[in-house]
Protein backbone atom coordinates (compact mmCIF):
# COMPACT_ATOMS: atom_id res chain seq x y z
CA UNK A 1 0.00 0.00 0.00
CA UNK A 2 1.44 3.58 -1.05
CA UNK A 3 1.99 5.28 1.83
CA UNK A 4 0.54 9.13 1.98
CA UNK A 5 0.45 12.12 4.82
CA UNK A 6 -1.17 15.20 5.21
CA UNK A 7 0.57 18.40 4.95
CA UNK A 8 -0.45 21.33 6.75
CA UNK A 9 0.65 25.02 7.28
CA UNK A 10 -0.11 26.26 10.93
CA UNK A 11 -3.05 28.84 10.97
CA UNK A 12 -0.21 31.67 12.56
CA UNK A 13 1.46 31.34 9.06
CA UNK A 14 0.43 34.64 6.60
CA UNK A 15 0.26 33.41 3.18
CA UNK A 16 1.44 35.93 0.40
CA UNK A 17 0.80 34.60 -3.68
CA UNK A 18 1.72 37.49 -6.17
CA UNK A 19 2.51 36.98 -9.61
CA UNK A 20 4.10 33.66 -9.17
CA UNK A 21 5.46 34.05 -6.16
CA UNK A 22 4.84 32.83 -3.00
CA UNK A 23 5.45 34.03 0.85
CA UNK A 24 5.02 31.58 3.58
CA UNK A 25 5.71 34.18 6.25
CA UNK A 26 5.92 32.76 10.13
CA UNK A 27 3.92 35.39 12.36
CA UNK A 28 5.07 33.96 15.58
CA UNK A 29 9.26 33.85 14.48
CA UNK A 30 9.34 36.12 11.95
CA UNK A 31 10.64 33.74 9.60
CA UNK A 32 9.71 33.92 6.22
CA UNK A 33 10.27 31.27 3.12
CA UNK A 34 9.93 33.13 -0.75
CA UNK A 35 9.02 30.44 -2.78
CA UNK A 36 9.28 31.14 -6.43
CA UNK A 37 9.17 27.57 -8.54
CA UNK A 38 5.83 27.15 -9.20
CA UNK A 39 5.41 23.36 -8.03
CA UNK A 40 5.83 25.16 -4.90
CA UNK A 41 3.93 28.32 -5.80
CA UNK A 42 0.82 26.03 -6.86
CA UNK A 43 0.98 23.62 -3.55
CA UNK A 44 0.87 26.69 -1.52
CA UNK A 45 -2.35 28.33 -3.43
CA UNK A 46 -3.88 24.74 -3.05
CA UNK A 47 -3.12 24.81 0.65
CA UNK A 48 -4.93 28.48 0.79
CA UNK A 49 -8.05 27.90 -0.77
CA UNK A 50 -11.31 27.79 1.03
CA UNK A 51 -11.89 23.84 0.41
CA UNK A 52 -8.81 22.97 1.73
CA UNK A 53 -7.83 24.79 4.97
CA UNK A 54 -4.47 24.61 5.03
CA UNK A 55 -4.37 20.77 4.59
CA UNK A 56 -3.80 19.04 1.76
CA UNK A 57 -2.67 14.63 1.02
CA UNK A 58 0.81 14.18 -0.23
CA UNK A 59 1.27 11.10 -1.74
CA UNK A 60 4.23 9.15 -1.78
CA UNK A 61 5.38 10.27 -5.39
CA UNK A 62 4.77 13.77 -4.08
CA UNK A 63 6.54 13.26 -1.35
CA UNK A 64 9.62 11.62 -3.17
CA UNK A 65 9.61 14.62 -5.40
CA UNK A 66 13.14 16.82 -4.29
CA UNK A 67 11.93 20.28 -4.75
CA UNK A 68 8.34 19.18 -2.39
CA UNK A 69 10.29 17.46 0.06
CA UNK A 70 12.50 20.24 0.11
CA UNK A 71 10.20 22.83 0.49
CA UNK A 72 8.53 20.40 3.03
CA UNK A 73 11.70 20.70 5.25
CA UNK A 74 11.99 24.16 5.29
CA UNK A 75 8.31 24.48 6.21
CA UNK A 76 9.19 21.93 9.46
CA UNK A 77 12.24 23.88 9.97
CA UNK A 78 10.86 27.11 10.53
CA UNK A 79 7.91 25.53 12.59
CA UNK A 80 5.25 26.58 9.79
CA UNK A 81 3.59 23.53 9.41
CA UNK A 82 4.27 20.09 9.24
CA UNK A 83 3.23 16.85 7.93
CA UNK A 84 1.08 13.75 9.52
CA UNK A 85 0.60 10.50 8.43
CA UNK A 86 -3.03 9.95 6.97
CA UNK A 87 -3.11 6.56 8.80
CA UNK A 88 -4.00 9.15 12.06
CA UNK A 89 -6.85 9.96 10.82
CA UNK A 90 -9.91 8.72 9.25
CA UNK A 91 -11.05 11.63 7.34
CA UNK A 92 -9.85 15.21 6.62
CA UNK A 93 -8.59 17.04 8.86
CA UNK A 94 -8.85 20.75 8.46
CA UNK A 95 -7.64 24.11 10.37
CA UNK A 96 -9.59 27.15 11.22
CA UNK A 97 -7.79 29.72 8.76
CA UNK A 98 -7.87 33.14 10.38
CA UNK A 99 -9.83 35.74 7.80
CA UNK A 100 -10.09 39.74 8.39
CA UNK A 101 -13.43 41.28 9.28
CA UNK A 102 -14.25 44.28 9.93
CA UNK A 103 -16.63 45.43 12.15
CA UNK A 104 -18.83 47.89 9.79
CA UNK A 105 -17.52 48.16 7.17
CA UNK A 106 -17.32 51.12 5.27
CA UNK A 107 -17.56 48.86 1.84
CA UNK A 108 -20.24 47.05 3.13
CA UNK A 109 -22.09 49.61 4.77
CA UNK A 110 -21.85 51.78 1.52
CA UNK A 111 -24.06 48.71 -0.08
CA UNK A 112 -26.64 48.83 2.31
CA UNK A 113 -26.01 46.78 5.00
CA UNK A 114 -26.98 47.01 8.70
CA UNK A 115 -26.36 50.69 10.13
CA UNK A 116 -24.83 53.42 8.40
CA UNK A 117 -21.63 54.85 7.55
CA UNK A 118 -22.32 58.30 9.71
CA UNK A 119 -23.12 56.12 12.96
CA UNK A 120 -20.16 56.73 15.94
CA UNK A 121 -18.30 57.94 13.01
CA UNK A 122 -16.31 60.16 15.45
CA UNK A 123 -14.72 57.08 17.32
CA UNK A 124 -12.73 57.06 14.19
CA UNK A 125 -11.05 60.49 15.21
CA UNK A 126 -8.18 60.16 17.17
CA UNK A 127 -5.37 63.33 16.22
CA UNK A 128 -6.07 66.46 15.02
CA UNK A 129 -3.20 68.65 14.09
CA UNK A 130 -3.73 72.41 13.73
CA UNK A 131 -1.42 75.08 11.67
CA UNK A 132 -2.87 77.99 13.76
CA UNK A 133 -0.71 80.52 11.87
CA UNK A 134 2.19 80.31 9.25
CA UNK A 135 4.41 83.63 10.00
CA UNK A 136 8.03 82.30 10.71
CA UNK A 137 11.13 84.49 10.19
CA UNK A 138 13.36 81.23 9.63
CA UNK A 139 15.29 79.95 6.63
CA UNK A 140 15.05 76.29 7.34
CA UNK A 141 15.65 74.30 4.34
CA UNK A 142 13.58 71.33 5.11
CA UNK A 143 10.42 74.33 5.51
CA UNK A 144 9.09 74.04 2.61
CA UNK A 145 8.28 70.42 1.97
CA UNK A 146 9.13 68.80 5.68
CA UNK A 147 6.09 69.29 6.74
CA UNK A 148 4.37 66.33 4.18
CA UNK A 149 6.95 64.13 5.43
CA UNK A 150 6.05 64.19 8.63
CA UNK A 151 4.52 66.61 11.63
CA UNK A 152 7.05 69.72 11.65
CA UNK A 153 6.04 73.58 11.26
CA UNK A 154 5.87 75.90 7.82
CA UNK A 155 5.96 78.84 6.55
CA UNK A 156 4.13 80.69 3.88
CA UNK A 157 4.84 83.56 1.43
CA UNK A 158 1.17 85.53 2.64
CA UNK A 159 0.82 85.59 6.39
CA UNK A 160 -2.28 83.38 7.22
CA UNK A 161 -4.20 82.05 10.69
CA UNK A 162 -6.82 80.72 12.20
CA UNK A 163 -9.90 81.98 13.36
CA UNK A 164 -10.02 81.23 16.89
CA UNK A 165 -13.47 80.49 17.28
CA UNK A 166 -13.57 78.42 14.47
CA UNK A 167 -10.65 76.45 16.41
CA UNK A 168 -12.86 76.56 19.37
CA UNK A 169 -15.80 75.34 17.66
CA UNK A 170 -13.60 72.54 15.78
CA UNK A 171 -12.28 71.22 18.90
CA UNK A 172 -15.57 71.28 20.81
CA UNK A 173 -16.92 69.04 18.21
CA UNK A 174 -14.47 66.70 18.95
CA UNK A 175 -14.89 66.30 22.64
CA UNK A 176 -17.44 63.34 22.68
CA UNK A 177 -14.88 61.67 20.34
CA UNK A 178 -11.97 59.04 20.93
CA UNK A 179 -9.72 61.62 20.01
CA UNK A 180 -6.36 61.20 22.24
CA UNK A 181 -4.26 64.21 20.95
CA UNK A 182 -3.89 67.84 19.54
CA UNK A 183 -1.12 69.35 18.16
CA UNK A 184 -0.69 72.48 17.47
CA UNK A 185 1.63 73.69 14.86
CA UNK A 186 2.69 76.96 12.81
CA UNK A 187 4.92 78.92 11.12
CA UNK A 188 5.58 80.51 14.48
CA UNK A 189 3.16 79.25 17.40
CA UNK A 190 4.69 82.57 19.63
CA UNK A 191 3.26 84.82 16.92
CA UNK A 192 0.04 83.59 16.53
CA UNK A 193 -2.18 87.19 17.27
CA UNK A 194 -4.45 84.89 19.81
CA UNK A 195 -1.97 82.55 21.14
CA UNK A 196 -2.72 83.84 24.85
CA UNK A 197 -6.39 82.98 24.64
CA UNK A 198 -5.63 79.92 22.64
CA UNK A 199 -3.75 78.52 25.83
CA UNK A 200 -6.23 79.77 28.21
CA UNK A 201 -8.58 77.45 26.10
CA UNK A 202 -6.55 74.59 25.59
CA UNK A 203 -5.61 74.59 29.03
CA UNK A 204 -9.16 73.82 29.92
CA UNK A 205 -9.25 71.22 27.10
CA UNK A 206 -9.79 67.62 28.49
CA UNK A 207 -7.41 65.88 25.50
CA UNK A 208 -3.52 65.81 25.37
CA UNK A 209 -1.53 68.46 23.33
CA UNK A 210 1.55 69.01 21.99
CA UNK A 211 3.14 72.17 20.69
CA UNK A 212 5.37 71.85 18.22
CA UNK A 213 8.08 74.68 17.61
CA UNK A 214 11.28 75.08 15.61
CA UNK A 215 13.68 75.55 18.75
CA UNK A 216 14.88 79.07 17.72
CA UNK A 217 10.97 80.45 18.38
CA UNK A 218 11.25 79.39 22.06
CA UNK A 219 13.90 81.54 22.49
CA UNK A 220 12.58 84.30 25.01
CA UNK A 221 9.46 82.81 25.61
CA UNK A 222 9.71 81.76 28.87
CA UNK A 223 6.28 83.58 29.80
CA UNK A 224 4.12 82.29 27.21
CA UNK A 225 5.14 78.48 27.87
CA UNK A 226 4.75 79.36 31.72
CA UNK A 227 1.14 80.27 30.80
CA UNK A 228 0.87 76.79 29.24
CA UNK A 229 -0.64 73.98 31.62
CA UNK A 230 1.83 71.25 31.65
CA UNK A 231 -1.28 68.49 32.78
CA UNK A 232 -1.44 66.10 29.68
CA UNK A 233 1.02 68.95 27.46
CA UNK A 234 3.94 67.86 25.79
CA UNK A 235 6.84 69.91 23.49
CA UNK A 236 7.88 68.81 20.28
CA UNK A 237 10.89 70.94 18.90
CA UNK A 238 12.24 70.74 15.72
CA UNK A 239 16.01 71.34 15.07
CA UNK A 240 17.48 71.71 11.39
CA UNK A 241 21.14 71.37 11.20
CA UNK A 242 23.52 72.93 11.58
CA UNK A 243 22.51 73.15 14.43
CA UNK A 244 23.11 76.08 16.74
CA UNK A 245 24.31 74.84 19.37
CA UNK A 246 24.79 77.76 21.90
CA UNK A 247 21.35 78.21 21.19
CA UNK A 248 19.62 75.02 21.88
CA UNK A 249 21.45 75.22 25.17
CA UNK A 250 19.90 78.00 26.32
CA UNK A 251 16.30 76.52 25.03
CA UNK A 252 17.19 72.99 26.86
CA UNK A 253 18.45 75.13 30.57
CA UNK A 254 15.12 77.19 29.92
CA UNK A 255 12.74 74.03 29.67
CA UNK A 256 14.66 72.09 32.39
CA UNK A 257 14.11 75.75 34.46
CA UNK A 258 10.26 75.22 33.71
CA UNK A 259 10.35 71.68 34.87
CA UNK A 260 9.77 70.85 31.24
CA UNK A 261 12.68 68.71 29.96
CA UNK A 262 10.78 65.38 30.47
CA UNK A 263 7.98 66.98 28.21
CA UNK A 264 9.82 68.34 25.54
CA UNK A 265 10.87 65.72 22.51
CA UNK A 266 13.39 67.45 19.76
CA UNK A 267 13.17 66.55 16.14
CA UNK A 268 16.23 66.66 14.71
CA UNK A 269 15.81 67.15 10.15
CA UNK A 270 18.42 64.87 8.45
CA UNK A 271 19.47 65.51 4.70
CA UNK A 272 22.67 63.63 4.17
CA UNK A 273 24.70 60.72 6.32
CA UNK A 274 27.21 63.15 7.97
CA UNK A 275 24.55 64.78 9.58
CA UNK A 276 23.45 62.17 11.70
CA UNK A 277 27.24 61.57 13.56
CA UNK A 278 27.03 65.67 14.04
CA UNK A 279 23.36 65.50 15.46
CA UNK A 280 24.42 62.42 17.62
CA UNK A 281 27.23 64.18 19.40
CA UNK A 282 25.05 67.51 20.03
CA UNK A 283 22.34 65.22 21.62
CA UNK A 284 25.03 63.79 24.08
CA UNK A 285 26.91 67.01 24.69
CA UNK A 286 23.62 68.83 25.86
CA UNK A 287 22.46 65.85 27.34
CA UNK A 288 19.54 65.16 25.14
CA UNK A 289 17.59 61.60 26.08
CA UNK A 290 14.34 62.70 24.25
CA UNK A 291 15.29 62.96 20.40
CA UNK A 292 14.53 61.78 17.39
CA UNK A 293 16.12 61.84 13.74
CA UNK A 294 13.70 62.18 10.91
CA UNK A 295 15.20 62.01 7.32
CA UNK A 296 14.17 65.08 5.18
CA UNK A 297 14.01 64.10 1.38
CA UNK A 298 14.87 67.46 -0.18
CA UNK A 299 14.51 66.03 -3.96
CA UNK A 300 18.68 65.88 -4.56
CA UNK A 301 19.15 63.52 -1.80
CA UNK A 302 17.74 60.32 -2.98
CA UNK A 303 21.48 58.70 -2.73
CA UNK A 304 21.17 58.73 1.13
CA UNK A 305 17.43 57.91 1.00
CA UNK A 306 18.56 54.64 -1.00
CA UNK A 307 20.94 54.11 1.51
CA UNK A 308 20.16 54.81 4.92
CA UNK A 309 15.91 54.79 4.75
CA UNK A 310 14.97 52.29 2.28
CA UNK A 311 14.01 49.05 3.66
CA UNK A 312 15.39 45.47 2.86
CA UNK A 313 14.31 42.11 3.99
CA UNK A 314 16.13 41.72 6.97
CA UNK A 315 14.54 44.76 8.47
CA UNK A 316 11.08 44.01 7.18
CA UNK A 317 11.61 40.55 8.93
CA UNK A 318 13.37 41.76 12.35
CA UNK A 319 9.97 43.78 12.93
CA UNK A 320 7.90 40.40 13.04
CA UNK A 321 4.52 41.83 12.20
CA UNK A 322 1.89 40.39 14.01
CA UNK A 323 -0.95 38.32 12.64
CA UNK A 324 -3.21 40.96 13.51
CA UNK A 325 -0.58 44.04 12.47
CA UNK A 326 -0.99 42.09 8.87
CA UNK A 327 -4.69 42.10 9.46
CA UNK A 328 -5.10 45.71 10.00
CA UNK A 329 -2.74 46.45 7.31
CA UNK A 330 -5.14 44.75 5.05
CA UNK A 331 -7.76 47.44 5.98
CA UNK A 332 -5.89 50.69 6.59
CA UNK A 333 -2.99 52.51 6.92
CA UNK A 334 -2.37 52.03 10.76
CA UNK A 335 -0.40 55.61 10.63
CA UNK A 336 -2.67 57.95 9.12
CA UNK A 337 -6.11 56.49 9.80
CA UNK A 338 -7.81 58.77 12.61
CA UNK A 339 -5.57 61.75 11.48
CA UNK A 340 -6.87 65.30 10.79
CA UNK A 341 -5.04 68.37 9.74
CA UNK A 342 -6.04 71.91 9.16
CA UNK A 343 -3.71 74.38 7.65
CA UNK A 344 -3.25 77.42 8.30
CA UNK A 345 -4.91 78.61 4.87
CA UNK A 346 -8.37 76.71 6.79
CA UNK A 347 -8.32 73.85 3.78
CA UNK A 348 -8.99 70.19 5.92
CA UNK A 349 -6.76 67.33 4.98
CA UNK A 350 -6.91 63.82 6.19
CA UNK A 351 -3.08 63.87 4.69
CA UNK A 352 -1.56 66.97 4.23
CA UNK A 353 -0.42 65.43 1.03
CA UNK A 354 -4.28 64.55 -0.27
CA UNK A 355 -6.81 66.05 -1.58
CA UNK A 356 -8.67 68.69 0.81
CA UNK A 357 -11.76 67.06 2.42
CA UNK A 358 -13.42 70.35 4.36
CA UNK A 359 -12.54 74.14 4.86
CA UNK A 360 -12.65 75.25 8.56
CA UNK A 361 -15.48 77.43 9.46
CA UNK A 362 -16.95 76.00 6.44
CA UNK A 363 -17.55 71.68 7.30
CA UNK A 364 -18.17 70.11 10.38
CA UNK A 365 -15.73 67.79 11.70
CA UNK A 366 -18.28 65.54 11.46
CA UNK A 367 -19.10 66.08 7.73
CA UNK A 368 -14.85 65.69 7.00
CA UNK A 369 -14.58 62.40 9.06
CA UNK A 370 -17.72 61.15 6.88
CA UNK A 371 -16.30 62.11 3.99
CA UNK A 372 -12.68 60.67 4.05
CA UNK A 373 -14.36 57.38 5.68
CA UNK A 374 -16.63 57.39 2.03
CA UNK A 375 -14.68 58.55 -0.68
CA UNK A 376 -11.31 59.43 0.95
CA UNK A 377 -7.54 58.07 0.10
CA UNK A 378 -5.91 58.68 2.77
CA UNK A 379 -7.20 56.66 5.82
CA UNK A 380 -7.71 53.66 3.85
CA UNK A 381 -4.52 53.84 1.79
CA UNK A 382 -3.10 50.61 2.02
CA UNK A 383 -0.09 49.13 0.27
CA UNK A 384 -2.20 46.68 -1.53
CA UNK A 385 -3.76 49.34 -3.22
CA UNK A 386 -0.55 50.98 -4.91
CA UNK A 387 1.93 50.00 -7.30
CA UNK A 388 4.24 47.96 -7.56
CA UNK A 389 3.94 47.19 -3.41
CA UNK A 390 0.07 45.25 -4.57
CA UNK A 391 2.15 42.79 -6.48
CA UNK A 392 4.66 41.73 -3.94
CA UNK A 393 4.91 39.51 -1.73
CA UNK A 394 5.85 40.97 1.25
CA UNK A 395 3.06 43.84 0.88
CA UNK A 396 1.56 43.15 4.46
CA UNK A 397 5.00 42.81 6.56
CA UNK A 398 6.10 46.20 5.17
CA UNK A 399 5.78 49.72 7.39
CA UNK A 400 2.21 51.76 6.25
CA UNK A 401 2.66 54.14 3.97
CA UNK A 402 3.72 57.64 4.82
CA UNK A 403 4.62 60.99 3.48
CA UNK A 404 7.92 60.55 2.63
CA UNK A 405 6.01 58.21 -0.36
CA UNK A 406 4.40 60.72 -1.77
CA UNK A 407 7.30 63.57 -1.57
CA UNK A 408 9.54 61.02 -3.19
CA UNK A 409 6.67 60.18 -6.16
CA UNK A 410 7.26 56.09 -5.71
CA UNK A 411 5.53 53.66 -2.89
CA UNK A 412 8.19 51.05 -3.00
CA UNK A 413 10.67 52.72 -0.68
CA UNK A 414 12.87 49.61 -0.62
CA UNK A 415 15.10 47.24 -2.20
CA UNK A 416 12.87 44.91 -3.00
CA UNK A 417 10.64 45.58 -5.94
CA UNK A 418 12.01 48.03 -8.46
CA UNK B 1 18.28 48.07 12.26
CA UNK B 2 19.79 51.06 10.75
CA UNK B 3 18.12 53.89 12.77
CA UNK B 4 17.07 55.85 9.99
CA UNK B 5 15.28 52.57 8.09
CA UNK B 6 11.49 53.43 7.25
CA UNK B 7 10.99 50.27 8.99
CA UNK B 8 12.40 51.61 11.90
CA UNK B 9 10.74 55.05 11.65
CA UNK B 10 7.15 53.46 11.11
CA UNK B 11 7.85 50.94 13.87
CA UNK B 12 8.39 54.14 16.25
CA UNK B 13 5.39 56.17 15.11
CA UNK B 14 3.11 53.10 15.48
CA UNK B 15 4.44 52.57 18.71
CA UNK B 16 3.87 56.03 19.88
CA UNK B 17 0.05 55.36 18.78
CA UNK B 18 -0.76 52.70 20.51
CA UNK B 19 0.98 54.21 23.61
CA UNK B 20 -1.07 57.68 23.05
CA UNK B 21 -4.12 55.38 22.67
CA UNK B 22 -3.49 53.54 25.63
CA UNK B 23 -3.11 56.44 27.80
CA UNK B 24 -6.32 57.33 26.44
CA UNK B 25 -7.90 54.47 27.20
CA UNK B 26 -8.77 53.45 23.66
CA UNK B 27 -8.24 49.98 21.61
CA UNK B 28 -5.14 49.16 20.64
CA UNK B 29 -5.55 45.41 20.06
CA UNK B 30 -7.75 45.26 16.73
CA UNK B 31 -9.56 42.23 18.71
CA UNK B 32 -12.81 40.52 18.36
CA UNK B 33 -13.37 40.41 22.30
CA UNK B 34 -12.18 44.48 22.59
CA UNK B 35 -14.91 46.13 24.28
CA UNK B 36 -13.16 49.20 23.90
CA UNK B 37 -15.09 52.44 21.58
CA UNK B 38 -13.77 52.71 18.39
CA UNK B 39 -15.63 50.39 15.84
CA UNK B 40 -13.30 50.30 12.87
CA UNK B 41 -10.97 47.72 14.18
CA UNK B 42 -10.43 44.19 12.96
CA UNK B 43 -11.06 41.17 14.11
CA UNK B 44 -10.50 37.53 13.70
CA UNK B 45 -12.78 35.31 11.97
CA UNK B 46 -12.61 31.72 12.05
CA UNK B 47 -13.70 30.20 8.54
CA UNK B 48 -16.76 28.45 9.70
CA UNK B 49 -18.87 28.56 6.15
CA UNK B 50 -17.63 28.29 3.22
CA UNK B 51 -20.61 28.68 0.09
CA UNK B 52 -23.20 27.89 3.40
CA UNK B 53 -21.97 24.90 4.48
CA UNK B 54 -21.11 24.46 7.91
CA UNK B 55 -17.50 22.79 8.06
CA UNK B 56 -16.82 20.44 10.94
CA UNK B 57 -14.69 18.74 8.70
CA UNK B 58 -13.82 18.13 4.91
CA UNK B 59 -13.64 14.63 3.59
Amino acid sequence: MKKSSWFYLDPYVHIAIKQGHALVYNTLTGQALKEDSPVIVDLIKKLNTKKHLLVVELGEEELNNPEIAAFVGRVRHHFSGDLIDKSYSGGKPLLMRPQVKVQKDVEELKKGGEGYVGEEIMNYLTEIALYIDNSCTGECSSCAGGYRQFLSCTRGHTPEELEIEDIKRFLNEAQGSSLFKVNILGGDIFAYSKFTELVGYLNKYSKPKTFHSHYLHLEGREEEIGRIDRAFTSFSILVDVPVKEDRLARVAAMLARLGLSQDAHYLFVIQKEEEIDEVEAVASRLKLTHYTLKPFYNGNNLAFFKDNVFVNKAELLLLKPSLKQIFSRMKLNPLSFGKITVLSNRGIYANANAKKIGVLGRDSLYDVVLREMFNGGSWRRSRDRVAPCKSCVYCYLCPPLTGYEYSLKRNNLCNLVD
Amino acid sequence: MRKLSLANLAQNELQKNEANKVKGGLCTCYCAECTCPPEYRVEYRIADKVDGRVFVSAG
